[in-house]
């Protein structure tokens, strides 16, 4: 093997060990992986509910409230960032999310998508509705790389 | 995909080991997949809960239930869902905790063998090896997934 890898338990081991400061929520991060962003409201434990192709809310597994939220598809939507260029230290370029903006276009472009879907839209219009509620008033700064 | 043993390390990004290739139809070949180190510090930075269930993660990569193909019908380039059910999840502190009820662990790779998403969800009623609205079965229409790769029991 050309190098020994690192392993992901030695990583996580070592993300725990190292103090944490836990962040203002909610913050979020954009994946150029998976070209979507991801924002959370807290820290903890959550299952998956996907709403439709474009959203899927993170929700406690507890009480069923909205903790986070994955948006995919953010690669092109130009109308829902505002690139900009941070300049304190050595932090690369940033984009500002409209998240409003994000959601509603998701839910635009979602509406009608099959007819799988349509037999839950009041369900996906309850969830877009939450998230809007949780994070609809909030512009988020997320780190431009690889967008 | 390459052997393990020619695969090159890639600058930002750690490399999983011993995942089942998504394409064997023995179940028994294995690759790799990738994982950003800036996504998983940002991940824990942001949701130290999820950052821990990586663990998990690697499990289901290394033995799922099911493996579809095509996240995002729409797009040009498909991708992987590894779907099943770990021994257990983790909590924000690296201890082991329980697995809710009724439902599987799933997770996302790009067309790039990179992992970006993972977490459990709902278990399809029909199929419990499969995340709900998947709808899964040989050689029928998959419902939120293009097609149905591998799956442990047919």
């Amino acid at each position: 093997m050309d190098q020994e890898p690192v392993m992901l338990d030695q990583i996580l081991n070592k993300l725990l060990a190292e103090p944490r400061t836990a962040p203002a929520y909610p913050a979020g991060y954009y994946s150029a992986d998976g070209d979507c962003v991801f924002i959370y409201n807290e820290g903890g434990a959550h299952v998956r509910d996907r709403v439709d192709g474009l959203l899927t809310v993170f929700r406690s597994p507890e009480n069923g409230r909205i903790i986070g939220l994955q948006v995919k598809g953010v690669r092109g939507l130009d109308d829902v960032r505002r690139v900009e260029v941070k300049t304190l230290g050595t932090a690369p370029e940033g984009m500002r999310i409209d998240v409003v903006t994000l959601l509603l276009r998701s839910y635009k472009a979602e509406s009608g998508a099959s007819a799988d879907e349509s037999a839950r839209e009041p369900e996906r219009t309850r969830a877009y509705r939450d998230a809007l509620g949780l994070f609809g008033c909030q512009t988020l700064d997320v780190e431009l790389q690889g967008a | 995909m390459d052997e393990q043993d020619t695969v090159p390390e890639r600058p930002g990004y750690m490399r999983i080991d011993g995942i089942q290739e998504p394409e064997d139809g023995s179940g028994c070949a294995t690759t790799y997949a990738w994982l950003s180190i800036r996504d998983l510090q940002e991940c824990h930075k942001l949701n130290p809960w999820k950052a821990q269930n990586l663990r998990a993660a690697k499990e289901v990569l290394c033995s799922p239930a099911r493996i579809f193909q095509h996240i995002r019908p729409d797009e040009r380039e498909s991708g992987w869902c590894y779907s099943g059910v770990p021994q257990c999840l983790w909590d924000e502190h690296g201890h082991k905790a329980g697995m809710p009820a009724n439902h599987v662990f799933t997770v996302y790779l790009n067309s790039g063998c990179v992992v970006f998403e993972w977490g459990p969800e709902t278990v399809d009623r029909e199929d419990p090896g499969s995340p709900i609205g998947a709808r899964t079965g040989l050689g029928t229409e998959i419902g939120r997934f293009g097609r149905l790769a591998w799956t442990r029991n047919p």
